[in-house]
């Protein structure tokens, strides 16, 4: 039973997270501002009611363990692998996460799908800076700067090429963010700390700037890309599901890289550059190269989210690189924990998601007479002012986490392994 | 072994080596002398090639070493234990030492931490604890173990006795001697002339980067130039 447990309890976490969603919709409404709050079991999705994520897994949990009684495969599956139980327990419940994420494409409201595709897309930058501020220790205050270039190779092409759809110009972004960065890194790494920090920013918004005042760049407006090239309806799956799924996908994928690379012997380079950059010189790190391989790597990542941010939302522009949005990314891998891949998932997901939700609180309950008999008249008092404070909000918990939680979220645990094995 | 010819190096606008030439030949230990800011520790810098040469050669063993590739020179068996005790502050005192082998073929991390540890036993009994907790004059010793795990076939120490106390002063140098004793050339920059000259096979002094003076230890112990800068007589 021991052996089963992470898996039993993992499940059971997991479905007590989404069993509320059968029959709770938090449905945002921007138009009216407003979120719509209901409980009512889905209509069109009695499959999932009937036959809920529970009763799934303890029926999967049951014939898994039924089987292995039978036939012993986990003994010999064991025998194949090594034993290292934790690690291979982690990994079975990462892998179960994975179509329950994809499956939120059909139970998720659409505004809700919008919100969490952002989500994705912020984590796929925070997983990107994560790279040189985390694990290299350079920090970078322009990384918007590559998300919106990478953002104007999709609108430039889509506009000068004849064919050129976004699965097209994701590896033409990659590339040619990869190599913005390193053209970039070759003067700037040069420097040290503060100065490499305000380099980049001065780049990102002298980039910004050009774009803004160049006739074929389209100025503020920015371009309007064709609808063929953007994320369309395409076999079962409407419009925003696309986007959902695609962004979904790509954050598994470069989760599951960026980790690989974290541990491979460049990840342990990284790791030592940022701890100590002479010591890491003389133990035979070639300190400039890994340093310029973690910025174009970094930046081509941001490319890449660029240009789902275009195919997403069918045009691109300036707003995308503003310096607000480098200081967010920034803000997600310090609250989720420096260096730590799964700790920049968190951050982005608590500093995009949760402002969303909170700003449309004080409108919903002021709709919802429901709501508003349940809730006192102070506390309705306080939350209706919430989203007024929501900034001073996220200041003061920066500044409780830099007190007493200064290495974020889901630091160092992780810290002592990350430069021992081969 | 390690042949300096007329090696010219220095930072930007700067020129710090000027036609230095110097050799460490096999089994030795040297010692580089000269006042603060001469260019000690910028020699050893251009030798693990952090700093590139800019004119002259270096050879190792007959041929030119890598330029400008400190992991092709760590590789070819050149490691610096660079000045100011430059340790992993946030990793153990056990990953800090493995740190020194990474790029070598794995499999021997065993034996070799064996030797460090005999070495220094203190490291042993303190393995688990962070590098950045330890006293200096462990995190000195801790430094020079992290360049004995690279194997190397020759150890280039940047002032091992700096702001150290005299009697751990007298033990770090008791134990490069021993190190050397198993074959290992040294290349020793200090300040505490007296000491490396005593245990150093030959040493050569230079002044703003410039060759000034060489010979053996003992020759130079008993120079009136070294008496007189490094020796205050
Ligand atoms: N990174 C650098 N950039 C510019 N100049 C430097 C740099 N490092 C050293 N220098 C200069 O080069 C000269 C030689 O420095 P070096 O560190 O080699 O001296 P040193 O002989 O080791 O002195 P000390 O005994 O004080 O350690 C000094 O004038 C120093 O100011
Ligand atoms: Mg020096």
């Amino acid at each position: 039973m021991a052996r089963w447990r992470p898996y039993v309890l993992g499940l059971l976490g997991l479905a007590a997270i989404t069993f509320p969603f059968l029959w709770l919709t938090l449905a945002p409404d921007f138009a009216r501002n407003t979120m719509r709050v209901s409980w009512t079991p889905r209509h069109g999705l009695q499959f999932f009611s009937d036959l809920s994520p529970v009763f799934l897994g303890a029926l999967l949990i049951w014939l898994g363990s039924w089987s292995n009684k039978r036939w012993h495969w986990q003994a010999r599956l064991a025998g194949l692998v090594p034993a290292q139980r934790r690690a291979e327990s982690i990994r079975g419940l990462k892998f179960a996460l994975m179509p329950l994420v994809l499956s939120g494409a059909f139970f998720l409201s659409a505004s809700s799908l919008g919100i969490f595709t952002n989500v994705a897309i912020y984590m796929i930058l925070a997983l990107g800076l994560n790279i040189t501020v985390g694990m290299t220790g350079l920090l970078v205050l322009g990384y918007a700067g590559f998300y919106m270039f990478g953002a104007y190779v999709f609108g430039l092409g889509q506009e000068h090429l004849p064919f050129f759809p976004w699965w097209l110009a994701m590896p033409f972004a990659f590339v040619l963010g990869g190599g913005a960065g390193y053209l970039l890194g070759l003067p700037c790494l040069r420097l040290r700390g503060d100065y490499l920090a305000i380099v980049t920013l001065g780049f990102a918004e002298a980039f910004r700037e050009l774009v803004r005042n160049l006739p074929i760049t389209g100025a503020d407006q920015g371009i309007l890309l064709a609808p063929h090239a953007t994320f369309r309806p395409q076999l079962f799956l409407g419009k925003g599901q696309m986007a959902f799924v695609i962004t979904a996908l790509l954050v598994f994928l470069a989760v599951f890289l960026i980790e690989r690379l974290h541990r491979s012997p460049v990840g342990r380079a990284w790791i030592a550059i940022r701890e100590n950059e002479i010591a890491a010189a003389s133990v035979g790190v070639p300190v400039v190269q890994m340093k310029l391989l973690a910025f174009s790597l970094s930046a081509a990542i941001a490319a890449l989210a660029g240009v789902i941010a275009g195919a997403k939302d069918g045009f691109v522009s300036p707003a995308l690189g503003e310096f607000p949005q480098s200081i967010t990314i920034l803000a997600m891998v310090i609250l989720g924990g420096l260096g730590n891949s799964y700790g920049a998932l968190l951050g982005a997901a608590l500093l995009y998601a949760v402002p969303q939700y909170l700003a449309l609180l004080p409108s919903t309950i002021q709709q919802n007479p429901g709501l508003q008999a349940a809730i006192p008249p102070f506390l309705r008092e306080a939350l209706s002012h919430l989203s007024d404070y929501h900034l001073l909000l996220f200041g003061a918990v920066m500044v409780i986490m830099m007190l007493y939680r200064p290495q974020g979220l889901l630091g160092s645990a992780r810290r002592k392994e990350e430069m021992l094995h081969r | 072994m390690l042949k300096l010819d007329r090696v010219y190096a220095g930072y930007g606008a700067i020129e710090v080596l000027k036609d230095l030439t110097l050799e460490v030949k096999a089994g030795e230990i040297v010692a580089l002398l000269g006042a603060n800011g001469a260019g000690k520790s910028t020699t050893l810098l251009t030798i693990a090639g952090v700093v590139p040469v800019r004119g002259g050669a270096i050879t190792w063993r007959e041929a030119p070493l890598p330029e400008g590739r400190p992991d092709a020179v760590l590789r070819a068996g050149l490691c610096l234990c660079p000045e100011g005790r430059h340790i992993f502050p946030r990793l153990t005192v056990l990953e800090n030492l493995l740190s020194g082998s990474l790029r070598l073929p794995a499999g021997r991390n065993g034996p070799k931490l064996e030797e460090v540890f005999a070495y220094f036993p203190l490291l042993a009994e303190r393995r688990a604890q962070l590098g950045g907790t330890l006293s200096g004059g462990e995190q000195q010793m801790l430094a020079i173990g992290r360049a004995l795990m690279g194997e190397p076939q020759l150890l280039m120490l940047d002032e091992p006795s700096l702001g150290l106390a005299p009697q751990i002063v007298a033990k770090i140098f008791e134990i490069i001697r021993a190190i050397n004793a198993k074959g290992v050339p040294i290349l020793l920059v200090e300040q505490n002339a007296q000491q490396a000259l005593r245990i150093a096979h030959r040493g050569y002094v230079i002044v703003t980067g410039q060759n000034s003076l060489t010979g053996t230890g003992a020759e130079l112990l008993a120079s009136d130039e070294v008496r007189q800068a490094y020796l205050g007589e």
